[in-house]
């Protein structure tokens, strides 16, 4: 395969980050696509990386980016990938944040924010939807998501904690099986 | 706030966002909104801004922070103080794992994180609509007609995958309409 220039793999994910939204999850079709079409990576790679990235912190778009990145050029090209896929973000946000204060007293601005975060909402429950039906296909699943999330609702538990708890759990059946 | 102690908050969100940028909503309001740095109001405005422009939500967030903190300076340092623990994940986490392939103790780490992401995901769709200043609290005909309009595009975008620009813009044009 033609070596990948650091320039095409800057190119690649700086378009991406500019021309895709919706966030992380509605970005990743169109990420993978480009990869295919430069076949930079494989169709089994990209399951591979799809496999490790929700168990890795980070944004899942950037996340992708970087393996994609480093598969083709090492950790440069690893990290020219995460560095193009947020540089837009910071260009266009920036513009967005200079006028924020202004806008803030806009009734019109204001109004059709609300319903884009009505859209927002529902960008949300779908995401939910689509994460239950892949990871609650066991009862004790439902179990263990349906007490996490009381106990979050309640307030009881804080995200972080929730995490930390899993963590400790996950640490203890491990403990538990190795030593049966 | 300290822009160093806000720096820090986001590497610590950074380091806790597992499962995608949606927890990292739940997360910025656990640390910024809950503890009164960001008005609830302005967290909206901010969500919907980071939604409807390019990028990754979670970056956008960032960037709208750290702007607001400290113009251009600050929008480049939060995005960095957040993306700087997901580089070093990637390396230390995801490149070993693919190389030596999934370990038991790894897998069991999978399973109750995959678990515990689900609930903060619907913890995250709660608080945005039980908090909102936008949703209204009493039962009347606004709440029935914003209540229609969530369904309405959970439907849609079932419907219309790829083009969630379109309904984000559909959206605003709704909100420019009726509120």
């Amino acid at each position: 395969m033609k070596r990948v220039s650091l320039l095409q793999i800057f190119k690649t994910f700086f378009m991406l980050g500019l021309a895709t939204f919706g966030g992380g999850l509605a970005m990743l079709p169109f990420i993978k696509k480009q990869v295919l079409d430069h076949q930079w990576i494989q169709e089994k790679d990209w399951e591979q990386f799809l496999a490790v990235i929700p168990i890795t912190p980070g944004a899942l778009a950037v996340n992708m980016s970087h393996l994609i990145g480093n598969k083709v050029r090492g950790w440069v090209g690893g990290l020219v990938a995460v560095l193009a896929m947020v540089l837009p973000s910071v260009l266009v946000i920036s513009l967005f944040a200079f006028a924020l204060q202004d806008w803030l007293n806009e009734p019109i601005f204001l109004s059709v924010m609300q319903g884009v975060y009505l859209v927002v909402i529902a960008f949300l429950i779908k995401a939910f939807m689509d994460f239950a039906r892949t990871s609650y296909r066991q009862p004790i699943a439902w179990l263990y998501g349906g007490i996490a999330a009381y106990l979050l609702v309640m307030t009881w538990l804080s995200p972080t904690n929730l995490l930390l708890v899993a963590l400790g759990i996950a640490l203890l059946e491990f403990l538990m099986r190795k030593n049966k | 706030m300290n822009v160093l102690i806000l720096a820090a908050i986001f590497f610590l969100i950074g380091s806790l966002t597992i499962g995608g940028g949606l927890v990292s909503i739940a997360l910025i309001d656990q640390y910024l909104v809950q503890a009164g740095y960001i008005s609830r109001h302005l967290f909206e405005v901010m969500i919907s801004i980071a939604e409807s422009t390019p990028g990754p939500i979670a970056i956008n967030l960032a960037t709208l922070i750290g702007f607001q903190e400290a113009s251009w300076l600050g929008a480049v340092f939060m995005t960095l103080s957040f993306v700087l623990p997901s580089i070093i994940a990637v390396r230390l986490i995801a490149i070993p794992m693919l190389n030596n392939g999934h370990r038991p103790m790894i897998q069991m780490i999978m399973k109750y994180l995959s678990w515990s992401v689900g609930a903060i995901i619907f913890y995250a769709v709660y608080t945005l609509i039980r908090t909102s200043t936008i949703f209204s609290n009493d039962i009347n005909t606004t709440m029935f007609v914003q209540i229609g309009i969530v369904i309405l595009m959970v439907v849609l975008s079932y419907q219309f995958p790829k083009h969630p620009l379109w309904l984000i813009a559909l959206g605003g044009f709704v909100g420019f309409i009726f509120f």
